[in-house]
């Protein structure tokens, strides 16, 4: 069953100047519950665009995303923050978690937009960090942690909500190889016991070798 | 993780940068505290000796005298009046008085003196002029001694024990001429008043000018000073409207209130500059604050958090920042006066004879009214408010994307 659709999705940017950016120019995909899937492309061929518009933190030129039924161009902007806060989970290519919170507590914060009470989230977000393979620095911020860490705290995160998918945009660029291989080995661990969806945006090949559906991009379409 | 938490550790990420905001916003409250109880301690002081140990704050006097205070135009002194007004709220007692000038005179020495007549046991409980008394005693009822200012029984050289010569007009043209012992020296703290007063029991200043059972004012001494505008109507409503009038102190020395008003606008415009300068300082950081924190508002919002919970994170933030100043400020202010409330400034040298010839007492006082810290602390609150508008303006207007991108 498709838990995201995208209907003649389109984004243009410059839209009215007379070079036009079609960033994404007309893509159509649908994605299951449970997929590992990667879309995968060369530099500027719409890949992060299109990740920003699948998580709502950008809006189509023309098109549709339809996500567990909801049309997501329909909410209001209010709407889509706590839409985004229940369904989608996000991983960043530079972590961004929030440095004057530990690694805990980065992972409750999302719980607190939430409104979950303090012991659940401080269960799930223990539970989480061992899942992830670094319970032992739950009180270490950020800045005390390697990238490899990082990463994980930032998966750890992105499903502390139990969104429908996480969408990661680029999330090992900037890891070694080690690093990269054991957060591949969590994430995929994670899809095959728990179900749990994952998007990425990549060009790293360790990804795509992971990944079990690969959407290849170019020039804003979908080519393969 | 609560949201005030977040927002402390939020402003201690930039230690230095926080310290030197805050330090700003300390010295600023420091300056503005010290500065104004210093002003309002001394105008307070300035009221206190030329208002409160002479006029008082309330005078009823004959319709006409204050115009060109002649002998001539004076009020009878009626007991049951000055007990009608002793009753009213916020009345202490009621003081009677007659005064006028007279030449004093002792050896080859003459000047033109201040001759007040007054009921030594009513007045010295609103002046507490006996405790001013440098040399010899203070007056007893009726007494038919006369005590002086330090000034003036320096400059005619008189000492207590010693005579002096009074000559002047009395009541309806009558010559008023007679000796009077010194019982004692005051020292009087409003200058003007210490080169010319002469103290006298009323009985016998009223003798001297030919006026028993006449009186210049009736002093009415109140609780506060700040009672005067609920005692002056109620004063004026017990009075014969038809011949006397209830006159306030900025009625009787609007030069002193001109004088103080102008001293207190100069320094609110120093203070307005000083927090002008201030708010850029802190609209400096939070301008700051803002753009290097973009990536990480733009990751909030994409996470879920709504940007008016968002702008309310920044909001304490910018609150806290501004309390660790102000409050610390305040702590330091708050000794620095207490320490100066206590011991007064004394100004020396050609300072001095400057105050003396406009009549102030060379004194700088300090005011410990828990009013001027907490005008200070919402100045500062209101500076805060409008600087961190700036930081609501952005959070509610970025573009996740273009901020996850910066």
């Amino acid at each position: 069953m498709s838990i995201i659709e995208i209907k003649n999705l389109k984004k243009i940017y410059n839209e009215n100047s007379e070079i036009p950016v079609h960033a994404v120019n007309g893509i159509d995909l649908s994605f299951e519950q449970g997929e590992f899937s990667a879309i995968v492309g060369p530099s500027g061929c719409g890949k992060t665009t299109l990740l920003n518009l699948l998580g709502g933190l950008d809006s189509p030129t023309t098109g549709e995303i339809i996500i567990d039924g909801v049309n997501i161009g329909d909410l209001s902007e209010s709407k889509l923050t706590d839409f985004r806060m229940n369904n989608i989970g996000f991983v960043f290519q530079a972590y961004n978690l929030i440095p004057v919170l530990t690694a805990r507590e980065n992972i409750e914060f999302i719980m607190h937009l939430q409104h979950k009470p303090k012991k659940e989230r401080l269960e799930r977000a223990m539970a989480l960090l061992e899942a992830v393979g670094i319970g032992d620095r739950a009180g270490s911020r950020p800045s005390k942690l390697s990238g490899g860490q990082q990463q994980r705290v930032a998966v750890a995160r992105a499903l502390a909500s139990k969104p429908k998918f996480i969408l990661a945009d680029e999330p090992t660029a900037n890891l070694d190889s080690k690093a990269t291989e054991k957060l591949l080995e969590i994430m995929e661990k994670l899809n095959r016991e728990e179900n749990i969806t994952f998007i990425f945006a990549t060009h790293d090949a360790r990804v795509m070798k992971k990944a079990r559906r690969l959407i290849k991009l170019e020039d804003g379409k979908v080519i393969d | 993780m609560e949201i005030i938490k977040l927002a402390w550790r939020n402003i201690w990420r930039n230690k230095r940068r926080t310290i030197i905001t805050a330090s700003s916003l300390m010295f600023a409250v420091i300056f503005g505290i010290v500065m104004r109880s210093m002003q309002l301690g001394t105008y307070d002081r300035m009221i206190d000796s030329a208002v409160r140990q002479y006029s008082g704050f309330i005078q009823v006097q004959e319709k006409s005298y204050w115009k060109d205070k002649t002998i001539d135009d004076l009020m009878p002194d009626s007991m049951v009046l000055r007990q009608r007004i002793a009753k009213l709220d916020g009345v202490i007692d009621v003081l009677p008085r007659l005064e006028s000038f007279a030449l004093i005179s002792s050896g080859n020495k003459t000047k033109g003196a201040f001759f007040q007549g007054i009921d030594p046991v009513l007045d010295d409980q609103m002046t507490q002029i006996s405790h001013k008394v440098v040399q010899g005693r203070f007056l007893e009822k009726d007494d038919d001694g006369v005590l002086l200012s330090q000034r003036l029984a320096g400059f005619v050289n008189i000492n207590v024990g010693d005579t002096i010569v009074l000559l002047s007009q009395g009541y309806h043209g009558v010559t008023a001429a007679d000796v009077f012992p010194v019982r004692g020296i005051v020292k009087i703290p409003n200058p003007k008043l210490d080169k010319s007063l002469i103290i006298g029991s009323l009985k016998k200043v009223q003798e001297f000018y030919g006026a028993e059972g006449m009186l210049t004012s009736m002093v009415v001494n109140i609780k506060s000073k700040n009672n005067i505008d609920m005692v002056l109507p109620e004063v004026t409503k017990i009075i014969d409207s038809g011949s006397l009038v209830a006159l306030s102190w900025t009625d009787m020395n609007k030069e002193l209130k001109q004088q103080i008003e102008s001293d207190n606008g100069s320094g609110m415009i120093m203070l307005g500059i000083l927090y002008v300068v201030i708010f850029f300082g802190i609209l400096g950081t939070i301008i700051m604050m803002t753009a290097e924190r973009r990536k990480e508002f733009g990751v909030m919002v994409a996470l879920g958090m709504h940007r008016y919970y968002l702008a309310l994170i920044v909001f304490i933030e910018t609150i806290l920042l501004g309390l660790v100043g102000a409050v610390t400020g305040g702590l330091i202010s708050a000794v620095i006066v207490a320490y100066y409330y206590n011991s007064p400034i004394h100004i020396g040298g050609e300072m001095k004879e400057i105050y003396e010839q406009f009549g102030i007492e060379p004194v700088l006082a300090f005011s410990k009214d828990f009013g001027i810290f907490i005008n200070q602390f919402y100045v500062v609150l209101a500076l805060l408010f409008v600087a961190v508008l700036y930081s609501m303006v952005k959070i509610s207007g970025f573009k996740i994307v273009d901020a996850l991108h910066s």
